[in-house]
């Protein structure tokens, strides 16, 4: 478990996931990237077909630099910490699960650290989507944080 | 003291799992607890009806040798590379999840470490039926080794 890939969603929850995969990361002085993915996928179709292309742009500048504050705020620690960390956003069609595995697929992540339930996780019965999505894709192994 | 339940079927993955184990609780300086879960809904009702109790008693006897045997195999290699490893065995009408969740949510465990590739996994499209219905049923944190 050299190379741990934890994904977070900015969600309260998240911030559980991160100090996890912190005392984890610590323990197995880990290589850690940070991974949140965002995209379009979170519009409903009825409300994104009345966009522009220069509302689109917009929108996506938006998410980019929001997603971004969030990965640097999460790394932060891991910096104090000493360790070596990375950040990733992902922005695209792609569904958050299906962006994740890919990543650590391509990255020869070890272990993909995710949260049981996030932002969207209040429409899941129990086990959040993504990561029951992401430990059924079966690309590596995943630690659910409950 | 950090404590973590293995849990583990006796097939080729449950080396993998032993070894990611391992991995881990020497990172986090962790005691282990591996976990056999096994009994009698591994015998058909159909055959069942037509066993004598003696029969059944020479089941059981076998059963919780192989349980033991696993058990101990896993426990010697944990200890063999210097972690405190403890073993036990639920032998019952339970299924493998649910004497797993029980004993999860019974003992003070931090994190339950299990294989995804299960021997009932061959029934399942993807992940193990066994890991996918621990991963929603217990409030511990899970790792799914692939």
């Amino acid at each position: 478990m050299q190379r741990i890939l934890i994904a977070t969603d900015g969600s309260d929850h998240a911030e559980k996931v991160i100090d996890k995969g912190l005392v984890l990361a610590e323990a197995l002085n880990a290589e850690v990237a940070i991974i949140t993915v965002v995209g379009e996928y979170v519009f409903s179709p009825r409300v994104s077909m009345q966009f522009t292309n220069d509302n689109w742009k917009q929108i996506n500048q938006h998410l980019k630099e929001e997603a971004e504050e969030l990965v640097a705020k999460a790394a932060k620690p891991f910096k104090e910490k000493g360790l070596s960390v990375e950040t990733k956003v992902v922005i695209g069609h792609q569904a958050p699960a299906d962006a994740i595995c890919e990543v650590a697929s391509e990255g020869n992540y070890d272990l993909v650290i995710v949260g049981s339930r996030g932002l969207r996780g209040v429409k899941e019965m129990f086990l959040g989507s993504v990561s029951n999505k992401v430990a059924h894709l079966g690309c590596t192994s995943v630690m659910i944080v409950k | 003291m950090y404590r973590i339940l293995m849990a583990i079927d006796g097939d080729e993955h449950s080396e993998r799992v032993t070894e990611e184990t391992i991995t881990i609780a020497k990172g986090l300086n962790a005691e282990v607890t591996v976990l056999h879960v096994t009994g009698e809904y591994d015998v058909k009702n159909r055959i069942s009806v037509h066993m004598s109790d003696d029969y059944w008693a020479q089941i059981k006897k076998n059963m919780q040798e192989e349980a033991d045997k696993i058990v101990n195999k896993a426990a010697e290699k944990l200890k063999e590379n210097g972690v405190k490893a403890e073993t036990k065995v639920l032998i019952g009408k339970q299924s493998p999840a649910d004497g797993i969740c029980k004993m999860a949510d019974r003992g003070d465990f931090n994190l339950l470490i299990v294989g995804s590739h299960r021997l009932k996994g061959v029934r399942e499209m993807f992940l193990g039926s066994v890991s996918n219905k621990v991963a929603h049923c217990t409030v511990k944190n899970v790792l799914i080794v692939k």
